[in-house]
């Protein structure tokens, strides 16, 4: 287990240079100059100048991505440009809240799609079954940004049942806090919901025919005991492996449902960044957001071991 | 995985307990029902008014209004403008609350001026800072922390008096020392506004006495914006400088800032110790950034904040209908298209065509069904209706079989093709560029949008230019209306680097700066306008865009649209309980 822990791991940091450099190269590569950007109309030729001296913007490509990359790996991420801020401390602000969104949304999916997804197996074939499945299509189709305006409209404007916009922290209002984040955690859920509920089925369907369920059955064990102790153990692998797949999901769905809701995530810092070809603040999101993906990916790998015991990656 | 089924059932149930709990309607987000005051009349897009010319300079020295009495008691509301509601003018303020304005983009800079670089950070700077000079509902300029001044032409010197007794939020005086330190500072850096001040003197404790190289026309109207604003030397010094201060305003402004999460919201609780006792009104402000329109717009219906800025002309007509709500609008800038006529061989380089592809353009219905009443066809460098218009130009109006014509004579009788180059937000803008498409279209100029992020188009209008198109070109109003064309039209400018520059035009923009008084000045300006539309057709004009801003009744007195060069008047606002 050590050993795989320490391959992947290598290969990570190997992925992630290579992610920052191919970032970093699109970034310049594009047209667009942020000392023009920041100046406006108050641009002259002197300003601009200064600016691109003090971003460094004057500097050959190289030289600015071994600048970067060694404040990197001395634990410095470099000052926004966009924001004058130090790029640490700016995602220390909003990678709680990004996380916290989509803790929420995946929880949110986790509790939904897999008793669905069963339910949906169980009753193969049925109304509910049939229900179940329209409704997984559906959810896998509508655009997050159009259901997100859809639910500000009814819920927010309409019914005025939840704010339209913004974020709270739990620890200032938890109330508030749990208001706000209902629709966009539903938004956010969808389309992982949707996933994680037509893999469950499949997998369900797929082990409830085996034998050994059958000889379960024989035993004359309940029928709840059938399916949660003896099928989802085995159905559960590839609905774990898919959940892992659905974290990036989470990631670009984040920007959408943060941009809709004025969540000040990392969704939105990224946009921002983007927009104001601030590369350095997009070379550190991209090296985090690499990171979270694929600790989070490593993880599910290592969990395959404790749910399937066959699974032993030192053997 | 051997999970009691009774715990799964009981976490299920606790998460729908929670959606519902969480979903249940409360009081807060119920608007406030109408109250009595009848809705108000929607303002017509106002043109900022010509200086006064009891208040302008004069060839020689003349003192200007004198400000108020720093311990006046609190005013009653001002005579009603236009925008606000008829009952508004006879109610006495009311203190308290926490007015919430919704708008976008945020500030890049609050508190430092010499790196203050887009008028946008202005409209927050002033929340906390104060300007020198400020302007009152004509647009004349009117004390502010200078309560007088004096401008001698015949010297070359503009002397300013200061308000006595006035505080920054650190508790540091405002005196002529530190006003002299912060325009030192505007000179120092690499701003241009201040370039014909060759030295500051201090008179006097709560005097200062600016000696100018040359006479500069805009110089008061100057210290009435960015260059103008006031922060205290010992907040700067005692914490390390710029860097710090373009953060954290401390000025002498009626609200301190509280905290600021870029690109999220700023918050600001009232100044006790402002110079206006009695004023603020308000306990506090808070500027919400909401990025997308719909979003915002539905924020502001829902109540979650009480003014919000930035609207589209749809919404706002739609706004307009109800009597909750109260619109001020006020022309903001000059959309027009610059062709790349400074380039020898491009065909804009030919008049015909630039005259040609302003008349193919029916501005008009352009205006009707995108602004929404709101726009104004515009043909020159002007707002209609300001004093910067010049009545007797021509222009180019709308006339396709001139348009052909005119494109025939230059030697182009099927047209030719060409690129638009433009921002690709706000969407409208793009929506406006497409019904030109279409009129171009018809002339036979085929023409093709090229929408781009406001980064890209940096370069293309502030960088390496534009070949063979045009290049959509807002230029924001300022007071002294031209001051935009200076930046772009006068040598060196690093602005719209293709466009045609006749010489003509740039000595008149020169002798416009130099202009001893606003009959002068209005005079050379108007010339100008003819050198730029008649004798050149510099930029292809469409329309005189305008700020919408909308609030709900309750809110009282708070400037927003009302003057140019004068964001709002947060010590006046005041809230209805």
């Amino acid at each position: 287990m050590i050993v795989f822990v320490v391959r992947r791991l290598i290969e990570t940091v190997v992925v992630l240079v290579l992610v920052s450099f191919i970032a970093f190269s699109l970034l310049h590569i594009t047209p667009g100059d942020p000392a023009l950007f920041i100046l406006g109309d108050t641009a002259t030729p002197e300003r601009i100048q200064a600016l691109r001296q003090e971003l460094w913007l004057d500097q050959p490509l190289y030289v600015q991505y071994a600048r970067w990359a060694t404040n990197l790996l001395q634990g410095n991420l470099g000052n926004s440009i966009v924001f004058r801020e130090s790029v640490a401390k700016l995602f220390a602000v909003r990678l709680p809240i990004t996380f916290h969104l989509g803790i929420v949304a995946l929880f949110l999916s986790i509790l939904v799609s897999i008793p669905a997804g069963i339910l949906s197996a169980v009753r193969r074939g049925g109304w509910l079954d049939s229900i179940i499945n329209v409704s997984a299509n559906l959810a896998m189709a509508v655009p997050i940004f159009w259901l997100g305006i859809l639910g500000i409209y009814f819920f927010a404007l309409n019914l005025r049942w939840l704010p339209v916009q913004g974020y709270t922290a739990p620890t200032d209002d938890f109330w508030l806090s749990t208001r706000q984040l209902v629709m966009p955690a539903i938004c956010l859920a969808l389309v992982p919901l949707a996933s994680l509920t037509r893999q469950t089925r499949s997998s369900m369907l797929e082990v409830i025919r085996q034998d050994y369920i059958r000889t379960a059955r024989s035993k004359g064990l309940s029928e709840w005991q059938v399916i949660t102790e003896h099928a989802l153990k085995n159905a559960i692998i590839p609905v774990v492996t898919l959940l892992g797949m659905q974290l990036r999901n989470l990631v670009g769905g984040a920007i959408l449902v943060e941009q809709v809701f004025n969540i000040p995530g990392m969704g939105r810092l990224l946009v921002s960044g983007v927009f104001g070809k601030d590369y350095i603040l997009v070379q550190g999101m991209v090296m985090i957001v690499g990171v979270v993906v694929a600790l989070a990916n490593l993880a599910v790998d290592i969990s395959y071991g404790y749910i399937d015991p066959r699974i032993r990656y030192d053997e | 995985m051997n999970r009691s089924p009774w715990l799964v059932a009981l976490v299920v149930s606790l998460f729908l307990v929670l959606i519902a709990v969480a979903c249940a309607p409360t009081p807060t987000a119920t608007p406030p029902p109408p109250t009595a005051v009848p809705p108000a009349a929607t303002k017509a897009p106002v043109a900022p008014s010509a200086p006064a010319p009891t208040t302008a300079p004069a060839a020689t020295a003349v003192s200007a209004t004198k400000a108020p009495e720093p311990t006046k008691a609190p005013e009653p509301t001002k005579a009603p403008a236009p925008t606000v509601a008829p009952t508004a003018a006879v109610k006495a303020p009311t203190q308290g609350g926490v007015l919430k304005i919704s708008t976008v983009p945020d500030a890049d800079i609050l508190g430092y001026p010499p790196t203050m670089t887009k008028l946008n950070d202005f409209n927050f700077a002033v929340t906390s800072l104060e300007t020198l000079i400020t302007f009152d509902e004509t647009g004349a300029p009117v004390p502010n922390l200078a309560s007088e001044w004096k401008v001698d032409v015949a010297n070359k010197t503009i002397t300013l008096a200061l308000q006595k007794g006035v505080k920054f939020h650190d508790g540091s005086d405002f005196n002529a020392k530190v006003a002299k330190w912060n325009l030192d500072g505007i000179r120092t850096s690499k701003r241009t506004e201040l370039a014909a001040v060759s030295s500051i003197d201090v008179v006097d404790d709560n005097t200062i006495r600016l000696n100018l190289s040359k006479y500069d026309s805009s110089l008061l109207i100057t210290l009435a914006g960015p260059v103008g604003l006031m922060i205290s030397q010992a907040a700067f010094e005692k914490n390390g400088g710029a860097a710090w201060s373009e953060k954290n305003p401390v000025g002498t402004g009626p609200f301190k800032l509280v905290s600021w999460q870029r690109d999220v919201k700023q918050v600001y609780a009232r100044f006790a110790d402002y110079r206006q006792k009695g004023k603020p009104y308000l306990d506090g402000v808070e500027w919400v950034i909401i990025a997308d329109p719909l979003v915002r717009l539905a924020s502001f219906k829902a109540g979650e904040s009480q003014v919000t800025q930035n609207i589209e002309p749809k919404d706002a007509k739609a706004l307009e209908a109800d009597t909750k709500y109260r619109i001020a609008t006020l022309a903001s800038a000059l959309y027009g298209l610059a062709p790349d006529g400074g380039n020898a061989n491009s065909p804009f380089a030919k008049l015909a065509v630039r005259q040609a592809v302003e008349t193919a353009i029916d501005k008009q219905a352009i205006c009707d069904s995108l602004g929404y009443g709101y726009w104004k066809p515009l043909y020159q460098a002007a707002a209609p209706g300001s004093w910067a218009e010049n009545t007797k130009v021509v222009g180019n109006k709308y006339n396709v079989t001139k348009a052909k014509q005119l494109l025939t004579e230059a030697g182009y009788p099927t047209g030719f093709k060409t690129t638009i180059y433009t921002p690709n937000s706000p969407q409208i803008i793009v929506d406006m560029l497409t019904a030109v498409q279409g009129y171009l279209k018809v002339v036979g100029i085929d023409a093709k949008i090229e929408a781009m992020e406001q980064v890209r188009y940096g370069d293309v209008y502030a960088g390496k230019g534009w070949q063979d198109g045009l290049a959509m070109a807002p230029m924001g109003l300022s007071p002294n209306e031209i001051g935009l064309l200076n930046r772009v039209f006068l040598p060196g400018s690093v602005l719209l680097p293709n466009a045609l520059r006749p010489p003509a035009f740039q000595q008149k923009l020169a002798e416009i700066g130099a202009a001893a008084d606003n009959d002068a000045k209005q005079k050379l300006t108007w010339d100008l306008q003819k050198i730029g539309t008649d004798d050149n057709a510099m930029m292809i004009w469409i329309h005189s865009n305008v700020g919408v801003t909308a609030m709900q009744i309750k809110v009282h007195n708070d400037g927003f649209n009302k003057t140019i060069g004068v964001p709002w008047t947060p010590a006046e606002t005041w809230m209805d309980k």
